[in-house]
């Protein structure tokens, strides 16, 4: 008997330590100023570590303690990491305020259906009303499942915008009207003049993460809505005849040898010298590009530019359900969107040291007089210094409330409002697919889509041999069962939205 | 009570030694068990952390292991994930206690560490290090071997589409990181052989070969037997790294490199459905549990004395 008293005895000891190690201290109440209760909150953001980002948090909690009584503590964690470990803290129910959120990272829709987010509904109207208005209404549009808002939109791009990205080089030196090629088709004569005068350049470069320009909202890849139809058919896009016609093209040139041979397999190598290659672009998207390569690119769209929930869901900051203050989230949300001089510091770090204002002289404003999102300063970064504190823009906040970079135009946040007031919404923007029912059967395709997409997609395969092997292979694994589904709740919030 | 008593006060050291691994056994393996059960529900989130949320999740029986099975490829995944295993748990017994033989018989003792300590090395590398190491000899384009190839005037391969080759890269690659470890193993045991035996054998004339053969090989048996069942346990369970990183998941070389690990990985990253997953390792704890108790079942039938349990 005296055993079993021991061996609990060490048991609650053992459990209790570990216990008050899951604990940690108590909160410290401070107050600032005004006499408020200061709230500290947690906000993960996606991106790496960066080295300068305590000044940067003091910098703002300096700022944010007096003004609306909260300090904030940023964890940023790496694009790689980024899924798993927030998949774990939100399933384990960690307690963290605000978390950066979108359609292709820590998914908006999945972790809105499963509960993981706060709506937003009431709080963005006592506490976000001013971020509520400056934000494009497109935006909290995709931001809404089931009449619910459950995140704040980074206010960036709204549409995907495929573009072929060409060498400037070689554009001028044989003076190719690259404004006028769109489709994969029109690209032909010039690879092939490529190729025949320049055997060291790559005529179309690709690798294994390209996907072949696709004319369809790919709801749960690879099934979804084709742009355009209103009639709404789910499809496979592999059954789809444009698919279909753009594989064999894809396959054409890669046998006439445009294409690397070692497309299907090869990460991207920026030292490969090619004529084109595809990139999801933006307004100035070639700006940045240049940057990335070390040599000058131009670019040109590849269809018109389309708004679905996954382009629209770019970038978004959600408060989580476990959050204790989220009325203080949302008081900073709100003053991140709308603040210059926070929003600024946030996105560029702190001025004078990892960057400087420089005045826009009176005749550029006079020239962009009018236009929205026109700043009194640019930004020129500090060399030396930026790299200690250098974050992804969209994460943190609305891309149109800061300052434009000395090498850019005034106006460049106007142009992006202009493009995305133009875009024109797929017709199924806006559904969410729920797919609980399917969760099986969608498990299946990553396997079978990362077996061939890579071999398909580039070309590199026949897509009459390889096509029909992927289809059956999702046939086995339910892929009807799927579009079925998705039928099902499409039709629904169909009829919904129509009655409305 | 009180002889038991009595038995645990004649044994507190060995007790206290005993102690440090089993808390980590009560902390990390025990106390988690009823996690579990997440294989058999549905894990939808609710206020109150993460114990409130799970025992409120519906229950939904065996749909999370669904997955596991209705795909077309599983015979394939199930047959590289056993097959891969089979060949390793073969190797992994040969071929270290070769290497672990040989060491001992060198003369030059200091000659013998370095050889030693440079087997072992590969197996701290990771196998994100591994394979960018493998891609600079396996690159299409700029790799060394069909650098030498093309300069042979022969075309070169391109490695990570063509499967045939990758059967015996990854067997060769795990193996390469492998081996040292192994044999460190074989080697501690080998040293604790008692020296009399061969110094007897030698008065008796009996060569070196014979002495392995009669001596050293006879009394590793009963490691040899337990790292047997030991991995046999794990007969269901593939090294990710090895399966994954390695042929810098390649599509077209799935069907070879396709393994329980992996398929799980890719199906269920972009879902991120936590009880699907629990299904996963559920299965194959248990597949690995029924392989350990046949195996022992079948050692101890043969010789009672070296089983397991």
């Amino acid at each position: 008997m005296r055993l079993k008293k021991v061996m609990v005895a060490t048991l609650a000891t053992v459990m209790g330590m570990s216990l008050l190690a899951g604990c940690g201290g108590t909160e410290k109440v401070e107050t600032n100023a005004n006499g408020e209760e200061i709230v500290n909150l947690k906000w993960y953001q996606i991106g790496d570590a960066q080295e300068d980002m305590e000044k940067v948090e003091q910098k703002i909690n300096e700022y944010t303690k007096d003004k609306i009584g909260v300090t904030i503590d940023i964890t940023q964690i790496s694009f790689g990491d980024y899924n798993s470990k927030m998949l774990v803290a939100t399933n384990t129910g960690e307690e963290f305020d605000l978390v950066y959120t979108c359609s292709w990272a820590h998914d908006f829709a999945q972790n809105a259906q499963k509960g993981a987010f706060l709506s937003l509904n009431d709080l963005l109207k006592e506490e976000g009303k001013e971020l509520y208005d400056s934000i494009d209404p497109k935006f909290w549009e995709a931001a809404t499942i089931d009449g619910n808002i459950y995140a704040v939109p980074s206010q960036k791009e709204i549409g995907s915008m495929p573009m072929w990205v060409f060498t400037k080089e070689y554009v001028d030196k044989y003076n190719i009207p690259y404004e006028d090629i769109h489709s994969l088709e029109d690209l032909e004569p010039y690879l092939k003049l490529i190729k025949e005068k320049e055997p060291d350049v790559v005529p179309l470069y690709l690798s294994k993460d390209f996907s072949a320009p696709a004319y369809m909202d790919l709801i749960q890849k690879p099934i979804g809505i084709e742009y355009g139809d209103e009639t709404l058919t789910v499809k496979n896009l592999y059954e789809t005849d444009k698919m279909m016609d753009t594989l064999r093209t894809m396959h054409k040139y890669y046998k006439a040898g445009y294409i690397n041979q070692d497309a299907a397999t090869v990460t991207p190598d920026n030292i490969i010298k090619r004529f084109v290659s595809k990139g999801d672009g933006q307004p100035y998207a070639e700006k940045i590009w240049s940057k990335d390569l070390g040599y000058e690119v131009v670019a040109s769209p590849i269809m018109d530019t389309v708004v679905t929930n996954s382009s629209a869901r770019g970038a978004m900051t959600a408060i989580s359900r476990t959050s204790k203050h989220p009325k203080e989230a949302m008081k900073f949300l709100n003053l991140v969107n709308t603040d210059e001089y926070l929003r600024n510091l946030l996105n560029y770090g702190i001025e004078g040291e990892h960057w400087d204002k420089v005045p826009v002289t009176e005749e550029e404003k006079k020239e962009f007089e009018g236009k929205d999102y026109i700043y009194d300063y640019k930004v020129k970064l500090n060399p030396d210094n930026q790299k200690k504190y250098s974050v992804p823009y969209y994460v943190q906040g609305d891309m149109f409330k800061t300052y434009v970079l000395d090498t850019e135009p005034l106006d460049k946040w106007n142009t992006f409002k202009e493009f995305n007031d133009e875009a024109v919404a797929a017709p199924s923007f806006g559904f969410n697919f729920d797919l609980s029912s399917v969760a099986t059967e969608v498990a299946t395709f990553q396997n079978i889509l990362n077996e061939f997409g890579s071999a398909i997609n580039t070309g590199s395969v026949d897509p009459d041999v390889y096509v029909p092997k992927l289809l059956e292979k999702m046939k086995a694994a339910g892929a009807d069962k799927v579009i079925k589904e998705m039928q099902k709740q499409i039709d629904e919030w169909k009829a919904n939205t129509k009655a409305e | 009570m009180k002889e038991k008593w009595k038995r645990l006060k004649a044994n507190k050291e060995l007790l206290l030694l005993s102690l440090p691994g089993a808390i980590w056994f009560l902390l990390f393996a025990y106390l988690p068990l009823p996690g579990v059960l997440l294989a058999f529900k549905r894990l939808t989130l609710s206020d109150g952390g993460f114990i409130k949320s799970f025992m409120e999740s519906e229950w939904v029986g065996f749909d999370n292991f669904k997955f596991l099975f209705s795909s077309g490829d599983m015979w394939k995944v199930f047959r590289n994930t056993i097959g891969y295993n089979v060949i390793f748990i073969v190797l992994g017994i040969v071929l270290p206690i070769i290497i672990a033989l040989m060491p001992n018989e060198l003369r030059n003792k200091k000659m013998a560490k370095i050889y030693q300590s440079s087997m072992f090395l590969p197996y701290f590398l990771s196998w994100v290090v591994v394979s960018y190491c493998l891609y600079a000899f396996l690159n299409p384009e700029r790799g060394l071997i069909n650098m030498t190839l093309e300069s042979l005037g022969k075309d070169g391969i391109s490695w990570y589409s063509e499967k045939s080759y990758w059967p015996f890269i990854l067997i060769f690659m795990s193996q390469w990181k492998g081996i040292g470890y192994n044999a460190v193993v074989y080697l501690a045991s080998i040293c604790g052989i008692d020296k009399t035996y061969y110094e007897a054998a030698t008065l008796d004339g009996a060569s070196k070969i014979q002495q392995m053969k009669y001596i050293t090989i006879p009394l590793l048996k009963p490691v040899v037997i337990i790292l047997f069942i030991m991995s046999v346990g794990r007969i269901f369970s593939a090294d990710f790294g090895l399966f994954f990183q390695l042929p810098m998941d390649s599509g077209a070389l799935y069907d070879v490199t396709n393994v329980l690990d992996t398929y799980i990985y890719r199906a269920l990253t972009s879902l991120g459905e936590i009880g699907m997953s629990s299904a996963g390792a559920l299965f194959q704890s248990v597949v690995g549990f029924i392989m350990i108790m046949t195996a022992n079942k079948i050692v101890s039938k043969l010789d009672n004395e070296s089983a397991l349990f």
